[in-house]
């Protein structure tokens, strides 16, 4: 990795690496720091800024808005107000015990491309953060749920009295079930950047806005609307083209397109990863308040800070399956991070 | 904390006043670049027209109109694929294997004229929805797989021509490219209601928004809960149907097909869509555009010929227009989307 620089720029390095891996990264820039190399290094972590960097410069908007040449005396509080431009509230869901209710969604039997769960509950209400190393199968559990990767086995019963039913074989399938998922790779897997933010937001409910297969322009701006308001998207109008908006942005007009489909179950792949802080805060607040709504829901994360602010349960997975649960004051950051046994 | 904390004092955003003239300019750009189709077709028109009054003329305009109708029926079959980022090279092709179909259904195979015509139409039909199979569930690269099939078959028009030109074709089957109503010729209405479905299906319909939104991105539509192989389907088949049509059109016209017929479509029926705005990238266009770009090309070939530019420079000038239409494109992509 080292060629013999004297100056280091490392934008956001740490995106893809583990816990581990980002402890070796950071003993080594400290072992080359003391040679008298100097780094640069980006992120939109407050943590590791607090813990890798001497000073500080902050941008907002493509403008210097600050910084500091004395990092160990900034609180993350103070880093995030400077990064935002006004103070920060961050989010915490009350969390409660769910263990008496009688559970909404029924997983069972799944067995998939190295996943392996017997059985899974959800109460109504319940947020539950899904996390672990990559590859160890949060993630690969929530695509198989909505239809993205196929199954070998595997069923889902809603508590409604509908019947137990495999697990759907294509997103559409998933959405007519009322099991609703957003990716993580909003690069990719996004919002239709070329299309409008109405556009985007009816996309997965268009049979709803649609008589006959004719698209009823009323009934879709209604729609788009009140999902463009409800989610607090910063843009002119929902006539605008989605790849004109900031990252944070496009993931709330994502997310507004999820929730139309007025699901039962959502689904969400690092929904707050790469958008700044104070986005990130609305999005956990949305999904707060939807829970209360009665929707189950499932937060994929590796941040241990998001799953400790929105979640009421943790399953870490480990080769495949889930090795232990948390609830409850058990989940702390701590105990995530494996710094303390579990 | 305060001796090392800065704080920048300006929080106005720093796109404000000095950017304004520049961001007018921008838009005027932007304007012509997208309206480039129309300006070109009217600044044409006037040129063409100062060289010989006989442009201007109501013949003139009624041959426009009818030479502007069969590639129209191909320049829509073509912008279709297009808009879900494929492409079917082989539409041309097949207007003319199945022209030749539904004329061969109804000479050797004793069909009445119109069961014949259908024939010809279903075989085009099915020809698209084989190609989006092909497309879709085995994932052939649609360039070349569209290439092989137009090799496939031209090569069976030939075949089944054995090199002739088939010209018994019924008084039935041939009214349509020359009937006149009080002098205007009817085929140029069959374009138009062509256009005008294209256009409902497109902009008015669930499966127009789901082919924008797949041309846009395939992998986020998929997530989005659109099956994107049926949709892409959908649009070959569909394509194959319009260029079926403009099969039956163009040789109900001629009242004749040739051995090669359609052959020579190709180049201006793929870039009349992309001249009028259709991205080679998918997701972006509409049949008003098509439009603009069908009407270019033929007043072109119509007013070359009426200015007796001499015919071997007719196929650099084409050859350039489709150039520069492809880069326009391109810039319009890179800075103004």
């Amino acid at each position: 990795m080292f060629s013999g620089g004297k100056v280091i720029i490392l934008d956001e390095p740490t995106a893809a690496l583990t816990v581990e891996d980002r402890k070796q990264l950071f003993d080594f820039m400290r072992r080359l720091k003391a040679d008298g190399v100097t780094f640069i290094f980006i992120s939109h972590y407050n943590d590791e800024i607090l813990d890798i960097c001497d000073a500080v410069s902050v941008l907002r908007d493509g403008v210097l808005a600050g910084g500091s040449e004395d990092v160990g005396s900034l609180t993350s509080a103070q880093l995030s107000e400077l990064v935002l431009g006004r103070g920060l509230v961050l989010f915490q869901r009350e969390r409660r015990s769910f263990a008496e209710d009688a559970p909404a969604v029924q997983l069972r039997d799944i067995v998939g491309p190295s996943v392996r769960v017997p059985a899974l509950d959800l109460r109504p209400g319940e947020v539950v953060g899904f996390t672990g190393l990559p590859g160890a199968g949060a993630k690969e559990l929530a695509r198989c749920i909505f239809g993205l990767t196929p199954v070998q086995s595997g069923t889902i019963r809603f508590a409604d009295g509908t019947e137990t039913q495999k697990l759907p074989a294509h997103p559409r399938d998933a959405f007519e079930t009322g099991i609703a998922f957003l990716s993580d790779d909003r690069r990719r897997d996004g919002a239709i950047g070329q299309m409008s933010i109405g556009a985007n937001i009816s996309l997965s409910s268009l049979a709803s806005v649609a008589r006959s297969g004719f698209l009823s322009k009323d009934a879709e701006l209604k729609l788009s609307d009140r999902y463009f308001a409800a989610m607090g998207i910063k843009a002119a109008s929902a006539a605008v083209a989605v790849d004109t908006l900031s990252g944070g942005n496009q993931q709330k007009v994502c997310l507004g397109r999820v929730l139309a489909t007025g699901p039962r179950l959502l689904i969400l792949d690092e929904p707050t990863r790469g958008i700044d802080v104070g986005v990130k805060q609305d999005v956990l607040r949305i999904v707060d308040e939807l829970s209360r709504t009665g929707v189950a829901v499932i937060i994929v994360s590796t941040d241990t800070d998001e799953i400790t602010r929105a979640v009421d349960r943790v399953c870490i997975f480990e080769n495949g399956t889930i090795a232990r649960e948390l609830t409850g004051s058990e989940i702390t950051n701590e105990r995530l991070r494996g710094l303390e046994p579990g | 904390m305060s001796r090392t904390m800065t704080v920048a004092a300006k929080t106005e955003s720093p796109k404000s006043a000095p950017a304004t003239a520049n961001e007018g300019g921008r838009s005027v750009l932007g304007w012509v670049l997208h309206n480039v189709v129309w300006i070109w077709l009217i600044a044409l028109v006037v040129i063409f027209g100062l060289f010989n009054q006989f442009f201007f003329t109501v013949n003139n305009m009624q041959n426009i109109m009818v030479q502007a109708t069969v590639l129209g029926m191909l320049g829509l079959a073509v912008a279709l694929p297009l808009l879900v980022a494929e492409i079917d090279l082989s539409l041309p092709a097949n207007l003319g294997f199945s022209s030749a179909i539904g004329a061969m259904a109804y000479s050797d195979w004793g069909l009445p004229w119109f069961p014949g015509m259908l024939v010809g139409v279903g075989v085009a039909t099915f020809i698209g929805f084989f190609n989006g199979l092909c497309i879709t569930k085995l994932k052939m690269v649609s360039l070349i797989q569209t290439l092989s099939m137009m090799i496939i078959l031209q090569g069976a028009l030939l075949a089944l021509t054995q090199g002739r030109t088939i010209t018994n074709l019924s008084d039935g089957y041939v009214w349509i490219g020359q009937a006149t109503i009080s002098g205007w010729p009817i085929m140029p209405f069959v374009f138009v209601i062509a256009l005008v479905g294209v256009g409902i299906l497109l902009s008015n319909t669930v499966f127009g928004r789901r082919v924008y939104a797949v041309g846009g991105n395939p992998v986020a539509s998929n997530s989005a809960g659109i099956r994107v192989d049926r949709v892409k389907i959908l649009t070959y088949t569909l394509a194959g149907f319009l260029a079926g049509c403009a099969g039956f059109l163009l040789a109900s016209w001629q009242m004749a097909i040739t051995s090669n017929q359609g052959s020579s479509y190709l180049l201006y029926a793929i870039a009349a869509p992309i001249i009028g705005g259709v991205s080679v990238f998918g997701g972006r266009g509409n049949v008003v555009g098509v439009l603009g770009g069908v009407l270019l090309l033929t007043i072109i070939q119509v007013g070359l010929a009426i200015i007796s530019v001499p015919s071997f420079y007719v196929g650099i000038i084409g050859g350039v227009m489709i150039f520069i239409a492809v880069a326009i494109d391109a810039i319009r992509v890179r800075y103004f989307s």
